[in-house]
């Protein structure tokens, strides 16, 4: 199930809700999670989710194991069969076929590819299980003695199928207990809404533009603007996708008691590719710092291997497809040269000029993400820099003046113009006597504009996609 | 920087009570419209789609494991969703606020997704699957069976059934490349004031190939039966402002170049610069990639000019005029403004002659399965939002016209999608049967049809839109070769 479905936000969401509410205690609200988690994965999985269920299991046992044992080379064996178990159900499933079509590209090698589908969510719930053995095995948290509460941490369909990754040691205190107030949980559905509304208002249209303009058959005819348009709302639908995905991961802990860390603060904003990667998807840059790049010795040696080796993995863990390889390798080369000397000029140049040259930066890289053909790709590449027969040309003009509203409005909400409406809000608060009445009403009004747009636009638009099957 | 919600409350003393009071206001109305979408009668068409809705799933061990009862419920839950029908007006309407239409007060609209996760109105061209789920859904037209008494002698058709087929032709949709015209953009509508237009996608393969199709037709033939085609140009040809003339394709070079490629026995009959003539009346529809019956009747004056026939004048027809026609393009691009408040109206014509009309479809051709239909349905026979089907019934794999008042002999069988469908009211009166194929649906055998029937004329008439289109030319080679 996606959370942007309408049997998702008006049957299993209601029906979670009440029966979550229903009772009081910790153990009943924490069987709730767990039975409509499970019914949430095996709507869309009922086959793998036997396998999620296996890991959690070996997971519980072998993490119990690991913390019993003192014998510093058998922890470290056990973690090591651990992390094999994880990430062999990962690499068998995720990427065989990857592996054994690019042996086959060479010479006297013949195999079988293996065609599995994708597991949804496989990559989000083996680095949050990872996360947890690693830590077990370093000390920093102790192993979970109840095997429901391990598997609520694994199965909490808030973030099972898009992120954030949430690691166990920040939410292990609140699988225990956890207050809600009034106020939590309303600020719980407006962010819950906004993503939503993120979704549906925002990064649909913007995929849609994006898909008919670079869908395959046009890319001949393409302009150069239109190129440009097309690459630039896939930007938008990605960010608004994902961080709409997190926003409602994070409303919909909120409203139980969790407090899920941010996963996107404004990526868009950055000056640097170093920065970008600080604000975009978050959880995963957190884990890769964490549990590879310092444990790989981090800044203090090697450290443009080890960099390199993050940026591999992390364009992998994207899909596996050589694309996202070179995709997350473009980025390396671009943090190495920050890192040696750009970092100093992006500094002094005026903000303009860095800004241009992140988004820059990271436009051109989506180029690499969106095609999995690397000739589609460059075909692109070429009509954005000049060889397109016009710079713009009928289609791209009907296009953007169809959407120009939408379009600006789109590409300020990547930037925190939000932020002017709260200071708005602080200063009626502070002003009028009953000023904190007048905001909340309005804010609630508006949520609840919201609310009706994004289902209108949910039952009234085809165009609805899933983006994160090759995760 | 601080990456709190702006909506995030932080002063404590906020009143608790407008908290609570949103909070179970916001599940009230999500328990509300819950509880709304289980206890409202579920809808099973969609008006202004045209299309039957998902049903709901029989559940079995089976289809929960394979994920395709959990798949086909998510559908039928959004396809039957309380007011949704509504919402697609509405949605319209926030999609024309997107921005301004451009010069000439022009929009484009792209094709309508592709297979995509919770895409509902896949196009049923794409998607063999979603043709399997509409031809079922003809089915359900109640059919009358043949019997003596019924054998239809009358103007009025023996058992008039009140639901009619389910129209099962999309807009043009199409996946041609424009090999020959650089800049010609297939798959896309462009509305322009409030007319939508199908962008045509000029393919000289495929042209060339619908052309091959028709001469080794011929050529098998030839001699016995007289072979003639009609290729008629979609609306977009006579509508399209110069300024976006480029963005489609030349129908005239194409269908030209179709004809061209013609071995000379076989008779080509134009109907472009006839409807070039009349193109300011009322021709074409406007939220409909159809030709109007109007258009239609010009277009069968050239085919029997063609054939030496003369042919009755309109006014001998009797007219039904239906309001309220919103057609595929209104489908398409998902219930414009424009559109919705300037719907079409069909006018079609009731023949004088005394006829009998045996159809077939959903490949039973048995005598037990035929059932009868008319020809110009009146108002409270139609009461779908697609007009289109007023003119004879919509589409069937194989039909029967019988000219109770031609006692002539001669007899015609067409090769048609439904772009023939306003023009069959007419097409059977210098005939005494007419034999009416769809090349998309007919699964029998052709040859042994025609050997049975003895026919002596066979007319392809297609629209430039499929005549273009290598998917049409490997369904109509699969009909020619059987």
């Amino acid at each position: 199930m996606v959370f942007s479905s309408l049997l998702f936000i008006y049957v299993f969401f209601v029906l979670y809700m009440a029966f979550y509410f229903a009772g009081k205690s910790v153990a009943w609200k924490n069987s709730v999670l767990i039975v409509f988690s499970l019914v949430f994965y095996a709507w869309g999985e009922p086959v793998y989710i036997f396998l999620m269920l296996a890991t959690a299991v070996i997971n519980f046992f072998l993490a119990r194991l690991i913390q019993r044992q003192t014998a510093k080379r058998r922890r470290k064996l056990l973690l090591i069969i651990t992390l094999a178990v994880d990430f062999g159900l990962l690499g068998v499933f995720k990427y065989a076929g990857f592996v054994a079509g690019t042996l086959n590209l060479l010479p006297f090698v013949n195999m079988p590819v293996p065609v599995l589908s994708l597991p949804i969510g496989i990559s989000f719930y083996t680095f949050q299980i990872s996360s947890y053995i690693i830590d077990v095995y370093r000390g920093d948290v102790k192993a979970q003695r109840s095997f429901p509460k391990l598997l609520l941490f694994i199965t909490l369909f808030h973030q099972l199928v898009a992120g954030p990754i949430v690691r166990y040691a920040h939410i292990a205190a609140e699988i225990d207990e956890r207050r809600v107030s009034y106020a939590d949980i309303s600020a719980g559905i407006g962010r819950f809404i906004t993503g939503l509304a993120k979704k549906s208002l925002l990064a649909n249209p913007c995929g849609e533009l994006a898909n008919n303009t670079l869908s395959a058959g046009n890319l001949s005819s393409l302009s150069t603007a239109g190129a440009w348009l097309g690459i630039i709302m896939f930007t938008m639908q990605i960010y608004f996708d994902f961080s709409a995905y997190s926003d409602m991961a994070i409303g919909m802990g909120r409203m139980v008691g969790f407090h899920f860390h941010e996963n996107f603060s404004y990526p868009y904003i950055s000056r640097s590719v170093a920065e970008f990667w600080r604000r975009w998807h978050i959880s995963l840059g957190t884990f890769f710092r964490d549990y590879v790049y310092i444990p790989l010795g981090g800044n203090r040696r090697r450290v443009y291997l080890n960099l390199l080796v993050v940026w591999a993995l992390t364009g992998l863990w994207h899909g596996a497809s050589w694309n996202f390889v070179l995709w997350g390798l473009y980025f390396f080369v671009f943090i190495a040269c920050e890192r040696l000397f750009l970092r100093k000029i992006l500094d002094k140049i005026p903000r303009v000029f860095s800004h241009l040259y992140l988004l820059l930066v990271v436009i051109i890289g989506w180029v690499f993400f969106y095609f999995e053909s690397l000739s589609d790709a460059f075909l692109l590449l070429s009509r954005m820099f000049g060889d397109a027969a016009n710079l713009t040309n009928l289609a791209f003009e009907l296009d953007f003046q169809n959407n120009v509203f939408f379009i600006i409005i789109a590409a300020l909400l990547c930037t925190p113009i939000a932020r002017l409406f709260e200071k708005a809000a602080y200063v009626i608060e502070r002003e009028y006597s009953f000023g904190k009445t007048i905001t909340i009403v309005i804010k609630g009004a508006f949520m609840a504009a919201l609310l009706l747009l994004s289902t209108i636009s949910l039952a009234g638009n085809s165009y609805n996609p899933f983006i994160y099957y090759r995760f | 920087m601080s990456n709190r919600p702006y909506w995030d409350m932080r002063n404590k003393k906020t009143s608790g009570l407008i908290h609570r009071l949103a909070v179970f206001l916001f599940f009230f109305c999500l328990a509300s419209v819950g509880v709304l979408s289980f206890i409202l009668v579920k809808p099973d068409f969609s008006d202004i789609e045209n299309r039957p809705l998902v049903t709901a799933p029989a559940f079995s061990a089976d289809s929960l494991f394979s994920g395709e009862f959990a798949e086909k419920f998510t559908a039928y839950y959004s396809d039957t969703f309380p007011f949704r029908e509504k919402m697609i007006e509405e949605a319209g309407v926030v999609r024309s606020l997107r921005g301004v239409k451009a010069e000439g007060d022009v929009s484009i609209h792209w094709g309508t997704g592709s297979g995509d996760f919770d895409d509902n109105s896949a196009d049923a061209f794409n998607d063999p699957e979603s043709v399997l789920i509409q031809t079922t859904a003809v089915s359900e037209t109640t059919p009358v069976p043949v019997t003596e008494d019924n054998s239809g002698v009358l103007n009025t058709p023996p058992v008039v059934t009140t639901t009619v087929p389910a129209e099962t032709d999309p807009p043009f949709i199409e996946t041609t490349v424009p090999d020959a015209e650089a800049g010609a953009i297939k798959d896309g509508i462009i509305l322009v004031g409030d007319r939508a237009m199908n962008l045509y996608g000029y393919s000289e393969s495929a042209n060339a190939r619908y052309a091959a199709l028709i001469n080794s037709f011929a050529e098998k033939y030839r001699g016995r039966i007289k072979t003639e085609v009609m290729v008629v140009p979609t609306s977009v040809a006579f509508y399209l402002p110069s300024r976006y003339a480029s963005m489609s394709g030349n129908q005239r070079k194409a269908i030209d170049f179709i004809y061209s490629k013609l071995s000379a026995d076989v008779g080509a009959i134009k109907t472009y610069d006839l409807l070039a003539r009349h193109a300011d009346e009322y021709v074409y529809f406007r939220t409909d990639h159809h030709w109007t019956g109007l258009g239609a009747y010009y277009a069968y004056g050239a085919f029997c000019d063609y054939n030496g026939d003369g042919y009755m004048p309109l006014t001998d027809y009797t007219e039904i005029r239906h309001d309220g026609f919103f057609g595929s393009f209104y489908k398409s691009i998902g219930s414009a403004p424009v559109l919705t408040q300037n719907p079409d109206y069909a006018i079609v014509y009731k023949p004088p002659f005394r006829y009998s009309y045996k159809a077939y479809m959903d490949g039973k051709y048995d005598e037990a399965d035929a059932f009868y239909m008319n020809l110009g349905w009146s108002v409270n026979e139609i009461t779908s939002s697609n007009k289109y089907l007023a003119y004879s019934g919509g589409d069937v794999d194989y039909g029967i016209i019988s000219n109770l008042d031609n006692t002539g002999g001669r007899k015609l069988m067409i090769s048609k999608e439904s772009f023939a469908d306003a023009m069959i009211p007419f097409l059977a009166e210098n005939y005494s049967e007419l034999h009416i194929i769809d090349f998309r649906f007919y699964k029998g055998s052709l040859s042994a049809l025609i050997e049975k029937t003895g026919i002596d004329t066979f007319l392809f008439i297609n629209a430039t839109a499929i005549a273009g289109s290598d998917a049409q030319c490997n369904r109509l080679g699969a009909l020619l070769d059987s």
